[in-house]
C-alpha cells in the first residue's frame, strides 16, 4: 500500500507554474530518488509533500488520508514527516544538542530529553558536536545534526533535499550509507532529492525524474536508460554506465 | 615601491584618511577624557563627602534607586508594548503592516517632553480628562486619581514607555528579518505553531528584546525632560541642577559617577549582546520575511484588542489633546511667528549635526573592515569609546565640551571655537554619534568577509573602490542613521540647555519654557508645529535619499548590492 500518493499535483509560485500534473506513489518502507536538473521543481515537490506549499490542483495523500488539495493543507507537524533541507536549517542560537531535542516528541520528559537527543547524535556519529553551535560545526557535522533532529521526531516519512550538497566527496558516500542504514533500521519511507547519479545509488532503486515541473519517468534506475530523453537524461545515462551493475 | 595597505581601509590609509579618526579624538574623545581625568580628586571628594554625611548618602541612594526603578519599569513596559504590537500586527499584508508600522512609530517621533506636556494637558490637575471625570457625577471622586497617577513614578515610567516603545517594536522586527526561513520551516514539521512560539521563537527573539530593553533602560535612565515635567526628581535632574542652577561644576561631576557606573554597565552589556557572533547583526536579513507560525485565533484577537487600546493611548490621546488645545489657526500663526528663530536654530543645528555625525560615523565604521577576519585594534577602541559615549547623560557630554573648550588659560583657538556658535551642534554630535556609528558599523560587519576580500582583488584605486563598492553598501544605513540622528537632535533637551549660547534657543528648549508662562493653546500649537517640522524634515530626507539613489544609479550600478 502506498504511503505517499500524489494525484495531478500542480503548484504555482510567484505566478510561475513550478509543478504541473505530477502523479506518483511511494510504497511504505521503500526508498525513492527524486532526480532532475536545477529548477525542475524537486524542492517544491518535497515542500508540497511536507505541507509547506499550498496546491493549485491535485491531491496529496499520506497513509490513505487526504493531506493537501487546492482547498485544505494538513499542517506540517501532523504529517509524520522528517524534512532535511538543502540549506542549513539549524537554529543558530541553540547548540546541536538543543537543536536535536527540539525534534523529540512531546511525551519525552524534560529530564530525559537531553539523554535522548544525545543518543540520536551518537547514532549519527555526531556525539562530539553536542555542545557546539551551528556556526562551529563543519558542513558534514551540521548535516548529521540536522538529520538527527529530523529522525528524533520518529517520522514515518523522511524527505531529504540533496543531503550531501556542499559536503566533501569522501564524506558523501559514508553519510548516504548511514542514511540508508537508518532507513532500513527504522522502517522509514524515504524520498531523496538529488541531481546526479552517484553511489550508493543502485540500479534497482526507484527513481522519479522531474523536468520542467513534469514527471518524465518513474521506475527502477536501471530502466532509465531506455527512456527517451532530453540532454539531461543523456547525461544520466552516462552516469548509470559508470555506476556499474 | 608601493606597499598594499595592511591595517586599515585604503580610504583611511591614504590621503586625508586620518582626518576622521583624528577629528573623533580631538572633538569627542578628548573633551570627555579631560572631563573625567582633570582633577579627579575633586569629583571623588564630592562623593566621599556625601558618603560621610549619612543623610546625604541616603538621599542620593534613594535618588539613584528611583532613577533606576523608573528606567527599568519604563523599559519593561516599553518592551511589552513593542512585543504586543509585533505579535498583533505582524501577520498583516506588507502594505497594511507598513501603514500600521508608520502609525505606531509616530510616538517615537514626538519628543518626550511633548508627550509629557500632552499628557499633562489631558490628565493634569486642570487637564480635560480630569475635568471631564470631575463633572461626570458618580465618577467625580476618581478625577483626583488621574493627576496623582500621572505625577507618580509609575506614571512617569508609563509616559516614557509610550514614547519609546517603537524601539522595541523595531528590534522585534529586526529579529524577524534575521530569522532564516529553513530552520523555521524545518521546525514547523516537528511541532505545532503554539509550541513553536514558546519553545523556539521566544528564545530566538529573547536577545533582540533584551537589546531593546537595554536601549530603553539607558535612554530612560539618562532622560531629563519627562521626569522634570512630571516632577520626578531623578539623578539627571540633580546633575543639571547642580551645574546650571547652583553653578557647582565639581558637585555635578561627582554626581555623574554613580549614574555612570549603572549606565556604563548596561551599555557594555548591550555592546556585548550586539557583537556576539551567534546573533546576526542589526539590519541583517532577507527582504522576503519568513512566515511566522500562526497564533491561535483567540490569542491573536486578544493581542489585537490590547494593541488597539495601547495605540489609542499612545497616539490618539496625546495628539488629540494637543489638537484640541491648540484651537484655531491663530494660535499656530502666533506661536510660529514668535518662535521662528528657535525653529531655524533647531533646524540648522540638527541638520549640521546630522551631516557631521554621519561623516564621522561612516569614517569610523570602516576602520579595520579591510581585514574582515581579524579583530582590529582600532575598531575595538572605537567600540569601547562608543560604549562610554552611549552611557553618558547628554548633560555630561555638554559639560565636558564646555569644560574643554572654555578654558581661560587655553589656546585662543579653543576660545574662538567656543564663541563660534558651533558648540550646540558639537554637543549634539557627541550625544548621537554612537547611534549613527552602530547603524553603519553593523552594516559593514554583516558584509560577508569574502566580499570584502574580493574587493581587494579588483584592479581599481581606493577612491573608485570606495565609490563603487563601499558607498553603495552604506546607502540605506546612511539614510536610516540620518533619520535617527536628526530625530534625536530635534528632541535633545539636556545638552541644548547647557550649550545654547546666550539668546540662542532650540525648539525643545522653547517648548519647555513655553510650558511655564504661555497659555495652553500656544504650548499645544508649538508642540504640533515641532512635530510637523520634524515630519517634514524626515520626508525631505527620504525624498533626497530617493533622488540621490536614482541619480547615482546611472553611475553606480552596484547599488543593487544593497
Amino acid at each position: 500500500m502506498p504511503l505517499i500518493e500524489c494525484q495531478g499535483v500542480s503548484c504555482r509560485l510567484g505566478g510561475q507554474v513550478v509543478l504541473r500534473d505530477v502523479s506518483f506513489s511511494v510504497a511504505e518502507g521503500s526508498w525513492a530518488w527524486l532526480l532532475g536538473p536545477t529548477g525542475s521543481g524537486k524542492t517544491t515537490l518535497l515542500r508540497v509533500l511536507a505541507g509547506l506549499e499550498a496546491l493549485d490542483a491535485g491531491t496529496v495523500g499520506i497513509d490513505g488520508q487526504l493531506a493537501s488539495n487546492h482547498e485544505v493543507t494538513l499542517v506540517p507537524h501532523r504529517r509524520a514527516i522528517g524534512l532535511m533541507f538543502q540549506e542549513p536549517s539549524l537554529w543558530p542560537h541553540l547548540d546541536a544538542l538543543a537543536n536535536v531535542a527540539l525534534g523529540l516528541p512531546r511525551g519525552v520528559k524534560s529530564r530525559g530529553r537531553k539523554a535522548a537527543a544525545r543518543e540520536w547524535l551518537e547514532r549519527l556519529g555526531a556525539a562530539e558536536s553536542a555542545g557546539r553551535f551551528p556556526d562551529q560545526l563543519s558542513g558534514g557535522e551540521a548535516r548529521r545534526v540536522t538529520l538527527a533532529r529530523a529522525l528524533a521526531a520518529r517520522p514515518r516519512i523522511l524527505l531529504l533535499d540533496e543531503p550531501t550538497a556542499h559536503i566533501d566527496i569522501h564524506l558523501r558516500e559514508g553519510l548516504m550509507r548511514q542514511v540508508r542504514h537508518l532507513h532500513e533500521g527504522l522502517a522509514l519511507t524515504t524520498l531523496c532529492v538529488t541531481h546526479q547519479i552517484e553511489p550508493p545509488m543502485q540500479l534497482s532503486d526507484r527513481v522519479l525524474l522531474l523536468e520542467d515541473g513534469q514527471l518524465r519517468f518513474a521506475g527502477p534506475l536501471g530502466e532509465l536508460a531506455g527512456a527517451s530523453g532530453s540532454p539531461y537524461v543523456e547525461v544520466l545515462r552516462r552516469s548509470i554506465d559508470r555506476l556499474g551493475p | 615601491m608601493n606597499s598594499p595597505p595592511l591595517d586599515g581601509h585604503p580610504a583611511l590609509n591614504q590621503g586625508a584618511g586620518w582626518v576622521i579618526p583624528a577629528a573623533f579624538v580631538l572633538f569627542i574623545v578628548l573633551p570627555v577624557l579631560v572631563y573625567f581625568l582633570d582633577r579627579p580628586s575633586e569629583a571623588l571628594g564630592v562623593l566621599s563627602d556625601a558618603i560621610q554625611s549619612r543623610d546625604e548618602a541616603v538621599r542620593l541612594g534613594r535618588l539613584l534607586g528611583r532613577s533606576v526603578w523608573i528606567a527599568a519599569l519604563a523599559a519593561t513596559l516599553g518592551t511589552a508594548i513593542g512585543v504586543l504590537f509585533f505579535v498583533a500586527f505582524h501577520p498583516l499584508s506588507t502594505t497594511r503592516r507598513a501603514v500600521i508600522g508608520c502609525a505606531v512609530a509616530v510616538p517615537f517621533l514626538v519628543p518626550g517632553q511633548i508627550v509629557a506636556i500632552a499628557w499633562i494637558q489631558a490628565c493634569g490637575r486642570a487637564g480635560w480628562l480630569t475635568r471631564l471625570l470631575a463633572d461626570a457625577g458618580p465618577l467625580g471622586p476618581l478625577a483626583g486619581g488621574l493627576p496623582a497617577t500621572l505625577y507618580s513614578t509609575a506614571g512617569c515610567a508609563l509616559i516614557m514607555a509610550l514614547h519609546l516603545y517603537p524601539i522595541a517594536l523595531a528590534l522585534a522586527w529586526l529579529g524577524w528579518r534575521a530569522t532564516a526561513r529553513a530552520p523555521l520551516e524545518a521546525a514547523s514539521t516537528l511541532m505545532p505553531a503554539g509550541r513553536l512560539w514558546w519553545t523556539l521563537l521566544a528564545g530566538w527573539f529573547r536577545p533582540w528584546l533584551l537589546v531593546a530593553w537595554l536601549i530603553l533602560f539607558i535612554l530612560c535612565l539618562l532622560d531629563y525632560s519627562v521626569p522634570l515635567l512630571l516632577r520626578r526628581h531623578v539623578f539627571t535632574v540633580e546633575i543639571v541642577s547642580a551645574y546650571d542652577i547652583y553653578f557647582d561644576a565639581a558637585q555635578a561631576r561627582g554626581l555623574v559617577l554613580p549614574l555612570l557606573v549603572i549606565s556604563l554597565a548596561a551599555s557594555a552589556l548591550l555592546a556585548r549582546l550586539l557583537v556576539m557572533r551567534r546573533w546576526p547583526a542589526l539590519g541583517h536579513g532577507s527582504d522576503r520575511l519568513p512566515t511566522l507560525p500562526p497564533l491561535n485565533a483567540g490569542v491573536r484577537r486578544v493581542f489585537i484588542v490590547c494593541g488597539l487600546i495601547v495605540a489609542a493611548l499612545a497616539l490618539l490621546v496625546p495628539l488629540g489633546t494637543l489638537l484640541g488645545m491648540a484651537g484655531g489657526w491663530g494660535a499656530y500663526r502666533n506661536v510660529f511667528i514668535s518662535a521662528r528663530e528657535q525653529v531655524l536654530t533647531s533646524l540648522w543645528c540638527s541638520a549640521g549635526a546630522t551631516v557631521a555625525c554621519l561623516v564621522l560615523a561612516a569614517g569610523l565604521a570602516v576602520v579595520g573592515m579591510w581585514r574582515p577576519r581579524r579583530v582590529h585594534r582600532g575598531q575595538v577602541m572605537i567600540g569601547a569609546a562608543m560604549v562610554v559615549l552611549f552611557a553618558l547623560p547628554a548633560s555630561v557630554a555638554a559639560m565636558a565640551q564646555i569644560g574643554f573648550w572654555n578654558r581661560a588659560a587655553g589656546p585662543a583657538l579653543a576660545r574662538a571655537f567656543y564663541d563660534s556658535g558651533l558648540m550646540l551642534p558639537l554637543g549634539l554630535v557627541t550625544v548621537t554619534l554612537p547611534v549613527a556609528w552602530l547603524v553603519l558599523h553593523a552594516r559593514m560587519r554583516q558584509t560577508p568577509p569574502v566580499l570584502v576580500e574580493g574587493e581587494q582583488l579588483q584592479p581599481v584605486g581606493a577612491a573608485r573602490r570606495w565609490w563603487e563598492l563601499t558607498a553603495p553598501r552604506l546607502g540605506r544605513p546612511v539614510l536610516a542613521a540620518a533619520a535617527l540622528v536628526f530625530v534625536l537632535c530635534i528632541h535633545e533637551v539636556q545638552a541644548s540647555i547647557l550649550l545654547a549660547a546666550p539668546g540662542q534657543a532650540t525648539m525643545s528648549i522653547r517648548s519647555m519654557t513655553l510650558l511655564h508662562y504661555a497659555p495652553d493653546s500656544l504650548v499645544a500649537a508649538f508642540c504640533l508645529i515641532q512635530l510637523a517640522i520634524l515630519l517634514l524634515g524626515l520626508a525631505l530626507l527620504w525624498g533626497a535619499g530617493y533622488l540621490v539613489r536614482i541619480a547615482l544609479g546611472r553611475w553606480a550600478p552596484h547599488h543593487a548590492i544593497d
